[in-house]
């Protein structure tokens, strides 16, 4: 039960407000061949989650809906379902929740993240993008604590900065990047 | 030296084993990430510094363990929730269930009730009389605020929406009073509910079903824990029963998976074959 036994690194992005153009220019950066990717993303919790097909051709990763239960891969990113938490699990599989809201939000980032700090401690990368709200700042802080990696997006660069910017009032991440930088340094993920 | 968030999961994996040893509550198999947010909850509800503190009391205070079950599970749910997977049931379930001159349903995993008052409301509208519902769920408290059917007037107005969006012949009102801020369900619609507590984690079949129900709960198992479930679902239903499970949850990968037929994808309902 302890990050050993995960072989693979995994990248936890959280998202709101702007975060579909955010992502379009992030998730195809992804090559390295040892990581997977989770991303919540703030969207109406009504009707089909149509993130996977709109990603999907433009990734070299697989891009589908996280599923109950299933082994995290590499070289997948996994979208948390519309109207449900998302969390990494220290066995290396993937479980959903429709637990209450947390920051007015479900699929929430802090949990999220949270959830990927304990998993994979220092295995784990936080990605914390544009948005109008507060959810994810504690969660990044957690996966910074746990020994984790963690990024924001440039304030400048961000179409709505107060996500990013609450969490850079409680921890202090290991980079900031505009859009533009956190795809060349995802590309130079090995 | 293990940080203070690394000592939470040591403590974690600890109270499972208490629990499990001094109350037979198994929740080896359950979502850690869950169970982790649930006791942080549990921490500041009991206003007790660590799960260390939570752990004591459960070996030592003779009531507490009940008190804690409340807030280990997740027991959200709504009347007539995912209305389109109760329109299926009743065009492509109810035809089936007719044929029986009697009924067994299993609500497993029914929280706090909402979902035996929808499925009673909508038998009552199809016209079937002799049934029973099996309403199972781990936790007495759950059963027991279950078997009163009482419930927020909040619900209501999203409850009536989707009533009518399930297929609902009436008007939901006719099958309440209202009082305060909370609603009460006829006593009628639970004549034929048969309360029982069972865990899915350690407890066996106990009657032949023609149609169990299982939402939203498998989503908290781990996939040993889930196989064991289906497992279970599998030797309880009779040949051409029903299984429907939470919107997104699925049969699919389970290995009980090619003894099912899909009814209906989107709307997670199998027939037995």
């Amino acid at each position: 039960m302890t990050a050993k036994k995960n072989p693979l690194k995994i990248v936890a992005i959280g998202a709101s407000a702007g975060g579909i153009s955010a992502l379009h220019k992030i998730l195809p950066a992804f090559s390295s061949p040892s990581h997977a990717v989770v991303v919540v993303i703030h969207l109406p919790p009504e009707g089909p989650n149509l993130l996977p097909s709109l990603f999907g051709h433009e990734c070299s990763y697989k891009v589908k809906e996280a599923e109950s239960g299933e082994t995290i891969e590499a070289q997948t990113i996994y979208v948390a379902p519309p109207g449900y938490h998302l969390s990494a699990e220290p066995a290396g599989t993937l479980s959903i929740s429709n637990e209450e809201e947390i920051n007015f939000s479900r699929p929430s980032i802090d949990v999220l993240f949270e959830s990927v700090a304990f998993a994979y401690k220092k295995s784990a990368m936080g990605i914390l993008l544009t948005g109008a709200n507060h959810d994810g700042a504690q969660g990044l802080k957690t996966i910074s604590e746990m020994g984790g990696k963690t990024l924001v997006q440039n304030l400048k660069d961000a179409e709505f900065p107060t996500m990013p910017e609450s969490a850079m009032k409680i921890m202090k991440p290991d980079a900031i990047f505009t859009l533009e930088e956190m795809a060349t340094f995802i590309r130079g993920l090995k | 030296m293990k940080t203070s968030l690394e000592t939470f999961d040591i403590e974690l994996e600890l109270l499972i084993e208490a629990i499990l040893s001094k109350y037979q509550f198994d929740f080896r198999q359950y979502a850690r990430s869950s169970l982790r947010r649930r006791l942080i909850h549990a921490l500041t509800k009991f206003n007790v510094p660590s799960v260390t503190s939570l752990q004591e009391k459960v070996l030592h205070e003779k009531d507490f363990f009940p008190k804690l079950l409340a807030y280990l599970t997740v027991n959200t749910t709504e009347l007539f929730r995912d209305p389109e997977s109760w329109k299926s049931m009743i065009q492509n379930v109810f035809p089936y269930l007719a044929t029986f001159p009697s009924i067994k349903i299993w609500i497993a995993g029914c929280s706090t009730g909402e979902e035996i008052v929808t499925l009673s409301i909508l038998l009552k509208e199809a016209g079937f009389k002799k049934y029973v519902i099996y309403a199972t769920d781990i936790n007495p408290m759950n059963l027991e605020l279950a078997s009163k059917s009482i419930y927020s007037s909040h619900m209501i107005p999203e409850a009536q929406k989707n009533y009518k969006l399930a297929g609902g012949k009436g008007t939901l009102s006719e099958y309440f009073e209202s009082a305060y801020d909370s609603v009460k369900f006829s006593p009628d619609l639970l004549k034929n509910v048969v309360f029982s507590d069972h865990s899915l984690s350690t407890d066996t079949v106990f009657s032949e079903m023609h149609l169990i129900s299982c939402r939203n709960v498998l989503i908290y198992f781990e996939r040993k824990l889930q196989d064991r479930v289906f497992n279970l679902f599998n030797d309880s239903l009779v040949r051409g029963g029903f299984l429907t499970l939470g919107s997104k949850e699925t049969l699919t990968f389970s290995t009980i998976a090619s003894q099912y037929a899909v009814t209906d994808s989107h709307n997670k309902i199998y027939q037995k074959k």
